[in-house]
């Protein structure tokens, strides 16, 4: 990938530590360029801040900055300017917005087709199985699901994408080059390899921090025009994207929990707020200004295809847009169970998922119940 | 004039033969002892000495030499005592040396004369059976130890001066009459019954299996939740011990000294929950002499390890190998013994340093990667060696009230247990093993083919849940046994999918954790 040399430039200013993207934006607006910040830097700098100043200062090392570009290049990053098509156009529109974005994998970021699902790395059954779904039937509508990539719902939202076909975009908190959680690496590959994306604000090389998780969430929510929340505690980091997400002007979905769940918390305690209680994918689709209509009707289908570039959200009064699902609204009812396989399919997917339970309540031995759970795994169903 | 006696060593627990010479000859009075002797055997001396001295006889005059050969091997112990009498009597002319010929002598002296009980004993009367020696004098305090064996006379002996009335033809000893092992088996009080547990139908099933075909359990659960209580039971629906399943663990035992004085052969499967500060050597064995661990005393029984991260991970990862193979070699300077460790593993160990992760209600205060942390204490490799993992959950306090008298009994389950067990042995004696959890691979081709159906079910889940070659066969052992309890012939699709559960649906592999696979 070639760069221009005030590209090249920018890299290394934006990818200083401490350089923020308001210490960024008011040394261009004052230097002009970022090649000038590198040449003219002298005492006059104190102004960005003590500790970037300290740090610009500490930075101008020709050969770090020109390792930190071999680096991008050999783990076939590429980076996205803020002045670029491909930068995602409602994450233009947030104040503090990554000037570059290091991208690994499918780069078409230019869609503001964006929800972000996020929750709890501790999710039930229900949260997985609820992400996992909204995820897909959202990928179905046209939708990209953003997401952090974190185990739990991050994941299941992810991998629900995947599984329809969908593009859908992992945002890190550390360099792309670092997979964070490495008990996702494989993931990680699976997510690559089935045109997903990577993309992150910190240059290769850079590591997870706690400080740089609640920074990143300000992407995830900045891209997305809506962001659900499925499960999570009242003080998390699915909190802060949901805040950061309501300080864009953006849609909060939550997906409702029971009142005995801890981890429905957040997601109930959102809804008392003010934020959308969704049931379904279609729900979210609806409140962001489309009319779902079934792909079963014919006129339908031929007159709206789903609209997937649109380029520019505008306001109120614009038409709605129709989307096709291809998918039945209601959950799928599994096929051609047994009596007693029903029976532990509708407690396992009602969350009692504890076997002595089960046992309990349906009457049926344990050997039997463990026999049906792992066929029903099996063949997907669960 | 020279004497022989034949007397055996203990080489970990199998014995070899130790011969005594000892000649005695005119010149000035000498005693002087060869062949390695280490403290015990060397004082010896003062002790037959004062016994010969009390029992009526002298010690004879003259020089003697005694020689415990084969002289390279150190000899320890007090059990030379009275082979090393008998000899001296035999060197000096007060009995026969031919009267010794074709018998094994054994036995600790007390200076009154007394014979005292002494290590090995089970080992000695096999060895003597093995060598086809055809009499064996022994401890009358290790005669019970030694009841089942027949084809060969056990004489048990109470003083020095009654083996020597014995071997001059005076009076006879009566030797043992044999008892049939199965007569020695009677009911064990039952300690801990299965029926006062509340609720657990997922852990109790498990139980059944794993004590039906052997196989290793771990069980994860909060604290309270009943893990222990649990383990308990165990015992109480383990399958009968067979003869030679109890000859082995009893001469573990035996040779190790750890037989109470009196006890007769081990009929109950043993029990061993050493503490989790154990250490490498004294679970799997170790010391100078290279004695057996704790994995070897749990030999056809059950190593129940509680609280499995607290361990020292080297001494689990130790016991990967005998695990896998039902042996373990213990080599150290002065010895280098292989001991019998086919063992069932019960684990049992919380999900989490707090204890309530995964109970969803909250509870649970430690981070992801504590958790994560925290289990991966147990490493991979041992826990693939573990064929059943269930999660133990806490009852609910309302169903703790309840009364246990329609629940079953650890006897009615150990009926089924037996039941399975019998099958397996009638199956796979001819392979020389006993359940289906030590069917090697090689083993298992052999002994089970799985139909269309499971085998089409079995593919799909190695698949799909990337179960390891070991993974897999485990699976096979596993509903190989659930097949045996259902008295099934055929192993089908519910038995795999069964045995695919208790590999599946617990939280240790991370499945509980959302991780997307």
């Amino acid at each position: 990938m070639k760069y221009t040399s005030e590209q090249y430039f920018r890299m290394w200013l934006a990818g200083i530590e401490n350089v923020g993207p308001t210490a960024y934006n008011r040394l261009l607006a004052k230097y002009g360029s970022a090649e000038t910040v590198w040449r003219c830097f002298d005492d006059s700098l104190a102004w960005v801040g003590k500790a970037a100043y300290e740090a610009i200062k500490g930075a101008r090392d020709k050969d770090k900055a020109l390792r930190q570009m071999e680096l991008l290049d050999k783990i076939g990053a590429r980076a996205v300017f803020d002045d670029d098509p491909l930068y995602p156009p409602l994450l233009k529109c947030v104040d503090n917005r990554p000037p570059i974005l290091y991208v690994l994998g499918n780069d078409n970021l230019d869609t503001d087709m964006c929800v972000a699902i996020v929750g709890t790395r501790n999710p039930t059954q229900y949260g997985l199985q609820a992400a996992e779904l909204v995820a897909r039937d959202l990928t179905s509508l046209g939708f990209t699901i953003v997401s952090g990539f974190a185990l739990g719902i991050d994941s299941a939202a992810h991998k629900g994408c995947l599984d329809a076909g969908g593009h859908t975009v992992a945002v890190f908190a550390c360099g792309v080059d670092y997979i964070y959680p490495p008990k996702n690496k494989d993931f990680c590959k699976r997510l690559l390899d089935n045109g997903g994306t990577v993309i992150s604000e910190y240059p290769p090389g850079v590591m997870p921090l706690p400080g740089r998780f609640p920074a990143r969430n300000r992407i995830i929510s900045g891209m997305s025009r809506g962001t659900l929340v499925v499960q999570g505690a009242w003080k998390s980091g699915a909190r802060v994207t949901a805040d950061i997400a309501g300080e864009q002007g953006r849609e909060i979905f939550v997906l409702p929990g029971s009142i005995f769940e801890a981890k429905s918390e957040l997601p109930n305690g959102l809804a008392r707020d003010g934020a959308r209680i969704i049931t379904s994918a279609y729900d979210i689709a609806q409140d962001l200004g489309f009319e779902v209509k079934l792909a079963e009707e014919p006129e339908a289908a031929e007159e709206t295809k789903p609209k997937t570039r649109s380029k520019k959200r505008s306001s109120d009064e614009k038409p709605q847009q129709v989307l096709v699902a291809p998918v039945q609204v209601k959950p799928q009812e599994p096929p051609n169970l047994s009596e007693s396989e029903r029976k532990v399919y509708e407690l396992y997917v009602g969350g009692t998922t504890d076997v002595d339970r089960i046992v309990i309540s349906c009457g049926i031995s344990a050997s039997e119940v463990n026999s049906i759970l792992t066929t029903l795994q099996l063949e997907g169903i669960i | 004039m020279f004497a022989q006696v034949v007397s055996y060593g203990l080489s970990g627990m199998d014995g070899y033969p130790v011969t005594i010479d000892v000649n005695c000859s005119g010149g000035m009075p000498k005693f002087s002892m060869v062949g390695l002797p280490d403290a015990a055997v060397k004082e010896s001396f003062d002790r037959v000495k004062t016994a010969l001295s009390n029992s009526g006889m002298r010690f004879p005059l003259g020089n003697i030499v005694v020689n415990l050969a084969p002289a390279h091997i150190k000899k320890i112990g007090s059990m030379y005592d009275l082979p090393i009498a008998l000899g001296l009597l035999a060197a000096s002319g007060y009995i026969s040396p031919d009267v010794l010929a074709g018998t094994l002598f054994v036995g600790e002296l007390a200076l009154s004369g007394e014979v005292r009980v002494t290590r090995g004993a089970l080992a000695g009367a096999l060895f003597a059976l093995e060598h086809g020696l055809s009499a064996m004098v022994l401890p009358e305090s290790n005669a019970r130890e030694v009841l089942c064996i027949d084809k060969i006379q056990l004489l048990p002996a109470t003083s020095l001066a009654q083996v020597v009335d014995h071997l001059r033809g005076k009076q006879r000893i009566t030797p043992l009459t044999p008892v049939p092992y199965e007569s020695l088996r009677r009911e064990a009080a039952v300690l801990h019954d299965l029926r006062y547990v509340k609720g657990q139908h997922e852990a109790k099933r498990a139980l059944e299996i794993a004590a039906a075909g052997g196989h290793n359990l771990l069980m994860v659960g909060p604290p309270g939740s009943g893990k222990t209580m649990l383990a308990e039971c165990m015992p109480s629906i383990l399958p009968d011990m067979t003869f030679e399943e109890a000859l082995e663990t009893t001469k573990i035992y035996s040779g190790a000294g750890r037989l109470p004085e009196g006890a007769s052969m081990l009929t109950e499967r043993p029990f061993r929950n050493p503490h989790h500060t154990a250490s490498a050597a004294s679970l799997v064995g170790g010391g100078k002499d290279a004695s057996p661990g704790e994995i070897s005393y749990a030999h056809n029984g059950i190593l129940f390890l509680d609280e499995l991260p607290e361990y020292d991970k080297r001494v689990l990862e130790a016991l990967r190998q005998p695990l896998e193979n039902g042996r373990v070699s213990v080599a150290r300077v002065h010895a280098a013994n292989e001991y019998p460790a086919r063992v069932m593993l019960i684990a049992a160990m919380n999900p989490c340093h707090c204890g309530y992760h995964g109970t969803n209600d909250g509870r649970c205060t430690c981070l992801y990667d504590s958790v994560q942390k925290y289990q991966s204490k147990v490493s991979g490799p041992l826990l693939d060696r573990i064929d059943l993992r269930v999660n133990v959950r806490s009852v609910p306090v309302a169903d703790l009230s309840e009364s246990a008298d329609g629940a079953e009994t650890s006897a009615a389950v150990r009926e089924r247990v037996n039941r399975a067990r019998r099958v397996q042995i009638k199956r796979n004696g001819r392979l020389g093993v006993t359940s289906n959890a030590n069917l090697d691979s090689r083993m298992l081709n052999e002994v089970i083919r799985l139909a269309e159906q499971p085998r089409v079910l079995l593919a799909k889940a190695t698949e799909r849940f990337r179960l390891s070659a070991r993974s897999h066969y485990r699976v096979m052992r596993v509903a190989r046994t659930i097949a045996d309890l259902a008295g099934e012939a055929e192993i089908s699709a519910v038995h795999v999918s069964e045995a695919l559960a208790y590999r599946l649906q617990s939280s240790m592999d991370g499945s509980g954790s959302g991780s997307p696979q």
